[in-house]
């Protein structure tokens, strides 16, 4: 029996998502009101991947989807509407609780787990 | 093709103890894990209770890094403006029989980790399964990166959304069944904690909060202590948050229960950690799947949906450590029979119901029906608020007598037909 290879040797950084700031220090609050939720995804280490592990049907979603719940279930607000009206996923922020592909009426998500060695890395959890 | 006797998929609480149960028993095992560490996935509140797992994992948990032992514990009823709660420190908590500690899943599973690495089980990290290998509807190995490796059995211990049970058509995901937790750790000296929480070195508190905390959506809100930081985080369950009328997010949520006044003093002067969030199953033993084996496959853990939520408790780590065992235990002897068969493997099914841990799922087989109910989460815990500040409060006027309160509480609740279901069943808890 031998070692398997790891499954991916893709470069990765380790690193915040893009639009968060990478500093741990922000206060939890401030007087400001409530805290953004890119800086509460700043706190934790993602290493990036290069491609999503979330993938959305737009057909299927747009035609099929009166609800749409990955608008507003998603613990880390990773789902937007674009312009034209679709749904968009920002994957590199994403927890991986799998919430989103639980509540999809329509089937609409092909959610994996993110490769090996990616995605959110926790240590406080 | 590769070969190994079994291999065991995640290396969380019930792939570990099953690695370990079966290092020990002399099989060779390999756990698969796709963080880059055993915990680095994981997400609990979170709370592990010892007594139900001392008969069978007392030895594995000997000297584990635990944070602090749980001495008090509080419950919290909140209503919009105010908040009821009951607190409870007792020696009893601390004595061996209901010993309960506090831990971090980072730390705690690597520990759990090296503990099966030194019974002789092969941990593989960054390493993630793509699939079942299936032959006429047997398992017969794992497919990872492309490559096929082959074992007699296949543990699955790939947690609340396991795909792998899902593949193997085990489980079906019912979003009726499931709950997303999310929480904040925060870091805070432990001689403060101590202070503000007015505990012992080593020593810690457990504290639930229901009410107007999840905005009519049942679930609730905990506060942990660890050694050096506080685990704050809130549990919504996730049907009645997809169809929430006017919708919410757990974001917002979360930033109204921090802004409240018997939250924000506890975060004061803490350095955040870390946010994270996993899926949490809610269905109690109706979340179990029909079959828990399948010719060459075990699921363990949250992947069987061995989950307990009883709103002021919340089981599920100590319930993944004996089904991880159980299952270990179950596989030695399909070794011995070398029968790995669905009717071999059913034994550990028979074992899990022998268990104390499925005795508790049966009794409180109710209490998903009473917790979904939005009333426990708005009308019941404002009753709760207002008796009390009707008992407690002096204002100008004379005051009523003091039974008054509770008299016009249960004439209120026991005068409207409509509470007779949620009485009843509140008496059947």
């Amino acid at each position: 029996m031998s070692e398997p290879a790891p499954a991916s040797d893709t470069a990765s950084d380790t690193a915040s998502p893009t639009n968060a700031p990478a500093s741990s220090d922000a206060p939890a609050s401030d007087a400001n009101g409530p805290m953004k939720i890119e800086a509460k995804l700043g706190w934790n280490v993602f290493k990036l991947d290069q491609e999503s592990h979330i993938e959305i049907d737009t057909a299927v979603c747009r035609e099929r989807c009166d609800i749409k719940p990955c608008l507003h279930i998603c613990p880390a607000d990773l789902y937007t509407l674009d312009q034209e009206g679709n749904v968009k996923v920002d994957f590199e922020g994403c927890l991986e609780c799998g919430s989103c592909l639980i509540v999809c009426p329509e089937g609409a998500l092909t959610w994996k787990y993110p490769k090996a060695s990616q995605g959110v890395m926790y240590k406080f959890c | 093709m590769e070969k190994v006797q079994y291999i065991v998929v995640g290396a969380g609480l019930a792939g570990l103890s099953a690695a370990w149960t079966l290092a020990k028993g002399g099989a060779e095992v390999m756990v698969v894990e796709r963080g880059d560490y055993p915990g680095s996935k994981n997400v609990t509140g979170g709370r592990l209770y010892l007594g139900p797992v001392r008969s069978l994992c007392g030895e594995l948990l000997e000297g584990a890094p635990f944070e602090r032992q749980v001495t008090k514990e509080r419950l919290c009823a909140m209503g919009a403006e105010g908040s009821v709660t009951e607190e409870l420190h007792s020696a009893k908590l601390a004595s061996p029989e209901y010993e309960s500690h506090t831990v971090i899943r980072g730390t705690f599973d690597q520990w759990l980790g090296d503990k099966a690495t030194e019974a002789g089980a092969m941990i593989v990290p960054g390493y993630k399964v793509d699939e079942l290998l299936m032959e006429e509807g047997k398992v017969i190995g794992i497919s990872a990166a492309g490559d096929p490796i082959g074992a007699d059995a296949v543990v699955a211990a790939d947690g609340a959304l396991s795909f792998l049970g899902e593949q193997a058509g085990l489980i079906q995901r019912d979003p009726h069944h499931y709950a997303v937790g999310f929480k904040e750790v925060h870091g805070l000296d432990g001689s403060r904690i101590e202070e503000r929480f007015g505990l012992q070195p080593g020593q810690g508190l457990a504290q639930l909060y229901f009410g107007q905390v999840t905005q009519g959506v049942p679930g609730g809100a905990f506060l942990y202590t660890n050694r050096e930081s506080l685990a704050l985080g809130l549990v919504l369950n996730l049907d009645p948050l997809t169809h929430r009328t006017p919708t919410i997010t757990p974001h917002e949520v979360f930033e109204q229960f921090k802004a409240r006044p018997e939250i924000a003093p506890i975060l004061a002067g803490t350095q955040p950690l870390e946010y994270g969030a996993h899926a949490i199953l809610e269905g109690g033993i109706h979340g179990v799947p029909r079959n828990l084996v399948k010719d060459g496959l075990v699921l363990t853990g949250d992947a069987a949906g061995l989950s307990l939520s009883l709103g002021l408790i919340v089981r599920g780590m100590d319930l993944a450590l004996v089904s991880g065992v159980l299952a270990g235990q179950t596989l030695l002897d399909c070794a011995k029979a070398k029968d790995h068969s669905a009717g071999a493997l059913a034994d550990y099914e028979a074992r899990l119901r022998a268990h104390v841990i499925w005795k508790d799922m049966k009794t409180f087989k109710n209490f998903p029906k009473l917790l979904s109910n939005p009333k426990m989460y708005t009308e019941y815990p404002e009753l709760g608020v207002q008796m009390m500040e009707d008992m407690m409060a002096v204002g100008t006027g004379a005051k009523r007598r003091l039974a008054w309160p509770m008299i016009k509480t249960m004439l209120f609740m026991g005068l409207n037909p409509r509470n007779w279901p949620d009485l009843f069943r509140m008496v059947r808890i």
